[in-house]
């Protein structure tokens, strides 16, 4: 059981970098490779703040919003906008650039090491059998709740609504009135203060470390693609799947079979539905 | 034929460049890579030489991903397997005493071919991004499988001792090994240009702009696709092997998703699709990150800040901008000679292999939605069928299943008497071209290469052929250009040949899509609504254009709005509403089929269109 | 065509001669300039996530470069030390080393890297240039004189250090041992070390590796639990020790850990609050233990008071102690060789006479012989202490 909370407390985190991911892609259309990296902007900020200068928890989460807000509209305004219309994919080399900068950052002024970050009182329950902490329950409270959040804000608000018709064509939606260019700052503001808040929360799990951001990058890319690029349903439900067979053949066939379990799930799922579970249209990404 | 050429003087000079540059090009990089083979004996340190090697290691890794990314469209990142194939063959190679350069090379390049063409068979199935992502989580592969192996690859403390490699039993010495690097490196850029610039070069980048484009020149797209990723594994797999050799010590911990970015990172800056990119940006990555030492710890921070300007201002890749800089200056010295549109072409169309098109009761249905019901034509060589309805009566299905793009649920499609339907494969050995409502032009080829493009699908032409550049090849070539030219002077696009497609306007693209349908010698001709968008004088020309085809013993079949042109060139109509086939006769009769005027061409007028000028539909 | 290495050596060299003017002092011709000063290279990761690491090592080699210059320093020769960032990369390690060996500041001595992965790519080009090197990385492959003749290890590896650490388990009545390392180069050396150490000693070893990237450990420490152990060998490195030691407190599991000496380098009280570290000790030279002051090397409250000088000690003060123990070593193997020709430092490192009192601070004798180029372990440089905070590198706790 204690195994099985571990599980979905890592597949949380994963649903809350697939979010990410999908937020900047429906409303912009971007692989934004920083994306994980908001959450490192909202873990060192709670370091910063909580251990470093022992601010009040509220004050800090503002910090993190609208630090992480800034941080996600300036490289929206100097890494995407700057290549509209260019294509090419070169925003995966600007997006890895700007990953590599705020990591980079992140080590002059917090060095490499791992820091701790405690948002809330370090205890363990035992919740259905099994051994849970309070931040973890937090977090896959927030995975659930955010996904909701954000599945109904896309299906039901103007702006959703337009972005969802900007990812079918972005031509037809400029010519519709949707202003595509104010849809593009809004994913990344709204990426980028969703990392700020919740970094905070995700570090008392992974820690504040620079090096982090590669690592949920890649699996948080891993639960966006199962569940369906674009579906924030699909990103909890893809998150999930890679938290608890991650966890569950770690633990009974052992360590090297994690990612391979991963993998031989992720390609059995892909071959029989290639664009996800829950993904209704071809993604037209690549 | 007039078109509104005027309208490209801007973009001449890009198109200037491209021929320039392909006769200069080849001889520039020869020169450079015979200079720089030569470095050691004209005082080249053996630092430099280090970072000479190690860019063309990496310069090696990114041509393969050019090829399979920037050429054919496919975004993978798993270059970094095939490069660790590479090294790990010839680290394995050197535990068992294998060391003569000879065997080993070739064993690295084929191991990575082999790794690059199971990968791809089955990552390609899952389509590109999907294969993006799979292709990554195989870099987790590298160090569970060196570990499995770990008495023969040495696990993850890494494999170490690799022996230089030999030549008739005598191992390279410093510079002897470094200029074997520069010849692989140089070697392989050569077939890779050899390639890209040829008509598989020109299926690559058909097939990535349009898969529906490719099928209906009767390209494979799995099979293109698979070349182009396979053959873009082997120099991945060659560049492994040298790293192995430099340093005589490899490490899982090195074969990384870091690295696999770093390649994309040069594949971008350097311009994907592009030959010598790949050395441009391995060069800036290699070489530039150790400038940045100079930052001390700031190190990380200046490199990311250089990847999002290198990215925002080389948006094109460096070899783009190179190309725009060098045309520019060329553009400059030539002086600016204008292209006037030529209208005194005459209307030569050689003799076509007409075969009759048989359309023998054919249903569509996609999913509840009945799109053709029972519907049987025949068309016969000489002859212009016409195939009119209203919007959405099932008209461009027809050509889709005619062409071989849908597969038809019930009923059969014949050529000459041989089935062809399902398939765009054998539609097009059987002589059937066509062109597309909306022109699908692929925007980075040269107008004379589109047309060229109708004939991809015939005339079967090996790859070593092609990177050798044997006789048949050329053979080939000139036949495809002499079509090509034959074709443009048709449609009278003669002095536009040189230009880049997308820079044409509407109505012109319709027109070169006639002319890539026309270079393919065709048996039947599918035009779907060709005429749409010309003004009167260029219909006139159309007109004239159709009549020649007609004559020179096609079977033509038109999808058409405009009535006055069916009536004028038709010499059989078939009317369709929503499936059916309602009508059939000579125009004259169709006009006056009461069924047809309340259907379609009375409702036409009353909608304010006016049918029977064809102004007017949407 | 030129074909022997030696001749291509030569004819590198020749040819960099040409271009290179400032090639004064032998550049490359394979002799260190033996009466200019006493060149020491490190080629460190000082970027990256071991940066801290390797700039307490630099510390360590600073201040024994300060202390032995004040006493002649090495052979009658000044050091003089010069650092190169490899950013954790065998190429880059390789290429910034190649430059130096081939430039007109030759070394007398590299600091060969922080990690396996970096020291053995850059042996063969060591070896080749007959450069006498060191590195705090202990895997037991790079402990081959004969493939490596020029190569002293200052660290001995885990196979010694496990093997202390089980004979200290014996008598703490231990039967079933559990132990997790992670399955990068350091941890895959680590299991097999302890798969060695616990033969014929009658443990039952249960083991679990962990993925490096891995951010929980709840389902490898679960499962090594369902083996019920008495005590648990840890090895891990950075938030690893954080997140077993977190697992193993999730889990209400209160079995005793051990932590060896990288967990410990780790500073886990920085890492996870006090309550998860009940029952968790580490194994670390009694030179990182402040209360085994009374057991020190004479020369130890000195080096750290040196270290300290130079700038915040952050980690573990191992890190510094020995680079400046690899240094005095050189320093009496130079005097009892009589000068700092390799071939001679080679064979007087080999067959070192005790000094008394010793200059070096971690090992009581480093103990290097013809067969084994790393050091050899006694019990007694080890102190197994809870896991406290480091204060100046060193734990303030006593067993």
């Amino acid at each position: 059981m204690t195994v099985l909370w571990a599980g979905l407390t890592m597949g949380s985190v994963y649903t809350l970098v697939a979010l990410t991911y999908n937020m900047t892609l429906v409303l912009t259309g971007v692989l934004n490779f920083a994306t994980a990296q908001f959450f490192t902007v909202g873990a060192f900020t709670a370091y910063a703040g909580l251990t470093q200068h022992s601010l009040p928890l509220p004050v800090v989460l503002l910090i993190g919003a609208v630090l992480g807000g800034l941080v996600a509209v300036a490289e929206e305004r100097v890494a995407i906008r700057p290549l509209r219309g260019h294509g090419g994919h070169t925003e995966l080399v600007t997006t890895l650039g700007v990953s590599t900068v705020i990591a980079g950052a992140a080590i002059v002024i917090w060095g490499p090491d791992p820091l701790r970050v405690t948002v809330v009182p370090e205890r363990t329950w035992t919740v259905l059998g099994g051994q849970v902490r309070p931040n973890e329950l937090l977090l896959i409270v927030i995975a659930v709740v955010a996904t909701l959040g954000f599945h109904v804000w896309t299906h039901r608000s103007r702006l959703g609504l337009a972005g969802l018709a900007r990812t079918e064509d972005e031509d037809a939606a400029a010519l519709r009135g949707i202003d595509v260019r104010r849809l593009s700052m809004l994913g990344f503001a709204i990426a980028g203060i969703f990392g700020g808040l919740v970094g905070p929360v995700m570090a008392q799990t992974t820690y504040a470390v620079a090096t982090i951001g590669l690592v949920l990058a890649l699996k948080g890319f891993v639960a966006m693609a199962l569940g369906g690029v674009g579906s924030h349903l699909g990103a909890l439900l893809g998150g999930t799947v890679v938290g608890l067979v991650e966890a569950f053949s770690n633990r009974h066939l052992g360590n090297d079979y994690g990612d391979i379990a991963v993998i031989v799930i992720l390609a059995l799922i892909l071959l029989l539905r290639p664009t996800g579970l829950l993904s209704k249209g071809e993604p037209r990404l690549v | 034929m007039s078109s509104s050429l005027p309208h490209l003087v801007p973009k001449r000079a890009l198109l200037a460049l491209s021929a320039r540059w392909a006769a200069v090009g080849p001889v520039l990089a020869l020169l450079g890579a015979a200079v720089l083979a030569a470095g050691p004996w004209l005082g080249l340190g053996l630092d430099a030489q280090r970072q000479i090697i190690l860019v063309a290691v990496l310069a090696l890794a990114v041509g393969g991903l050019n090829l399979s990314f920037g050429y054919a469209g496919e975004l993978a990142l798993g270059q970094v397997l095939m490069y660790a194939t590479g090294a790990y063959v010839v680290g394995y190679l050197s535990t068992i005493g294998v060391t003569n350069v000879l065997v080993t090379l070739p064993a690295a390049g084929l191991a990575g071919l082999l790794v690059g063409v199971v990968s791809g068979a089955a990552g390609l199935r899952l389509g590109g991004w999907v294969l993006a992502l799979f292709s990554l989580l195989l870099l987790d592969l590298i160090p569970r499988i060196v570990n499995l192996l770990h008495g023969r690859l040495g696990g993850v403390a890494g494999l170490s001792g690799i022996s230089r490699p030999t030549l008739g039993g005598l191992p390279f010495d410093n510079p002897t090994f470094y200029t074997t690097a520069i010849i692989v490196a140089a070697l392989w850029f050569a077939a890779m240009r050899n390639l890209v610039h040829s008509r598989q070069g020109t299926a690559f980048l058909v097939l990535k702009e349009s898969s529906v484009l490719a099928k209906a020149l009767g390209i494979s797209t799995y099979r293109t696709k698979l070349r182009a990723y396979a053959l873009g594994a082997v120099p991945a797999g060659l560049g492994g092997a040298l790293y192995a050799y430099l340093d005589g010590y490899i490490a899982p911990s090195v074969f990384t998703f870091e690295l696999g970015l770093v390649i994309l990172a040069a594949a971008i800056l350097g311009g994907a699709r592009s030959v010598y990119g790949a050395v441009i940006g391995a060069a800036l990555l290699q070489l530039g990150p150790r400038q940045l030492s100079l930052f001390d710890q700031y190190a990380e921070v200046a490199y990311g800040i250089v990847l999002v300007l290198g990215g925002v201002f080389l948006s094109t890749g460096a070899a783009g901008l190179g190309h725009r800089v060098f045309d520019r200056l060329l553009g400059r010295a030539r002086g600016e000679e204008g292209i006037a549109p030529s209208r005194q072409e005459s209307v030569d169309v050689p003799p076509l292999p007409g075969e009759p098109l048989v359309v023998d009761s054919v249903t569509v249905r996609f999913g509840g939605f009945t799109a053709l019901e029972d519907v049987s034509l025949r068309a016969e060589p000489g002859t212009v069928t016409a195939i009119i309805g209203p919007n959405g009566s099932g008209k461009t299905t027809l050509l889709n299943v005619v062409s071989g793009l849908l597969k038809p649920r019930a009923g059969e499609v014949r050529v000459g008497g041989s089935p062809v339907s399902g398939s765009t494969g054998r539609a097009v050995r059987h002589g059937v071209a066509r062109t597309f409502q909306t022109p699908l032009v692929p925007a980075s080829l040269n107008v004379r290469e589109v047309v060229a493009s109708g004939r991809l699908g015939s005339g079967n032409v090996t790859l070593v052929e092609t990177v050798l550049r044997l006789p048949r090849y050329r053979r080939v070539r000139r036949a495809d250009l002499a079509a090509a030219r034959r074709a443009l002077a048709a449609v009278g696009l003669s002095r536009a040949a040189g230009l880049r497609a997308d820079a044409l306007p509407l109505g012109t693209r319709r027109l070169m899509e006639f002319a890539r349908a026309l270079a393919a010698d065709p048996a039947v001709l599918l035009l779907d609504e060709v005429a749409s968008g010309l003004d009167d004088t260029e219909l006139a020309e159309l007109t004239v254009l159709i009549r020649a085809v007609r004559e020179a013993g096609a079977t033509v079949v038109l999808v058409e709005h405009n009535f006055e042109l069916v009536r004028e060139i038709a010499d059989h109509v078939i009317v369709l509403a929503e499936g059916h086939v309602i009508s059939t006769g000579v125009p004259e009769r169709v006009a006056r089929d009461e069924d047809v005027v309340r259907r379609y061409l009375g409702r036409r007028s009353a909608e304010g269109g006016d049918a029977l000028t064809g102004k007017g539909t949407p | 065509m030129r074909i022997t290495p030696g001749r291509t050596i030569r004819t590198g060299a020749a040819a960099l001669a040409l271009i290179t003017l400032s090639a004064c002092g032998g550049g490359g011709t394979g002799k260190a300039d033996s009466h200019g000063p006493f060149r020491v290279l490190a080629v460190l990761p000082l970027s990256g996530a071991l940066a801290e690491q390797a700039k307490l090592q630099m510390s360590g080699l600073q201040a024994a470069a300060d202390d032995l210059n004040g006493r002649g320093g090495i052979g009658g020769r000044k050091i003089e030390i010069a650092s190169v960032d490899d950013k954790l990369n065998p190429t880059e390690a390789v290429s910034r080393l190649q430059s130096r060996l081939n430039g007109s500041e030759r070394p007398d001595y590299v600091l060969a890297g922080a990690t396996s992965n970096e020291t053995l790519a850059m042996l063969p080009a060591l070896t080749n240039a007959r450069v006498l090197s060191g590195t705090t990385a202990s895997d037991r492959s790079m402990d081959d004189p004969k493939k490596y003749p020029y190569h002293f290890g200052y660290q001995s590896a885990n196979d010694q250090n496990y093997a202390s650490a089980v004979r200290f388990m014996k008598t703490r009545g231990v039967r079933t041992l559990a132990f997790i390392a992670s399955n990068d180069a350091l941890g895959t050396y680590n299991r097999s070390a302890i798969e060695n150490a616990v033969k014929g000693t009658g443990i039952k070893l249960v083991a679990q590796s962990y993925d490096s990237k891995a951010t929980d450990l709840t389902a490898p420490l679960d499962a090594l639990r369902s083996a019920r152990p008495d005590l648990l060998l840890a090895s891990g490195y950075g938030p690893a020790v954080g997140y077993i030691l977190d697992a193993r407190q999730k889990l209400n599991w209160s079995v005793p850990v051990i932590g060896d000496s990288g967990f410990a380098g780790s500073n886990p009280a920085s890492l996870v609050d006090s309550s998860a570290l009940k029952d968790v000790l580490i194994q670390t030279f009694k030179v990182a233990a402040l209360s085994e002051r009374g057991s020190w090397q004479p020369a130890t409250e000195r080096m750290v008071k040196a270290v300290a000088a130079k700038g915040p000690v952050k980690q573990i003060i191992t890190l510094a102690a020995e680079p400046y123990d690899a240094l005095q070593v050189l320093g009496v193997a130079a005097e009892q060789a009589g000068g700092t020709d390799p071939a001679d430092l080679k064979k007087a490192m080999e067959s070192l006479k005790r000094p008394s009192p010793v200059p070096w601070t971690t090992y009581a004798a480093y103990a290097y012989s013809t067969k084994a180029h790393f050091p050899v372990v006694n019990d007694s440089d080890f102190s197994y202490l809870p896991a406290s905070v480091l204060v100046q590198g060193q734990f303030e706790a006593s067993s």
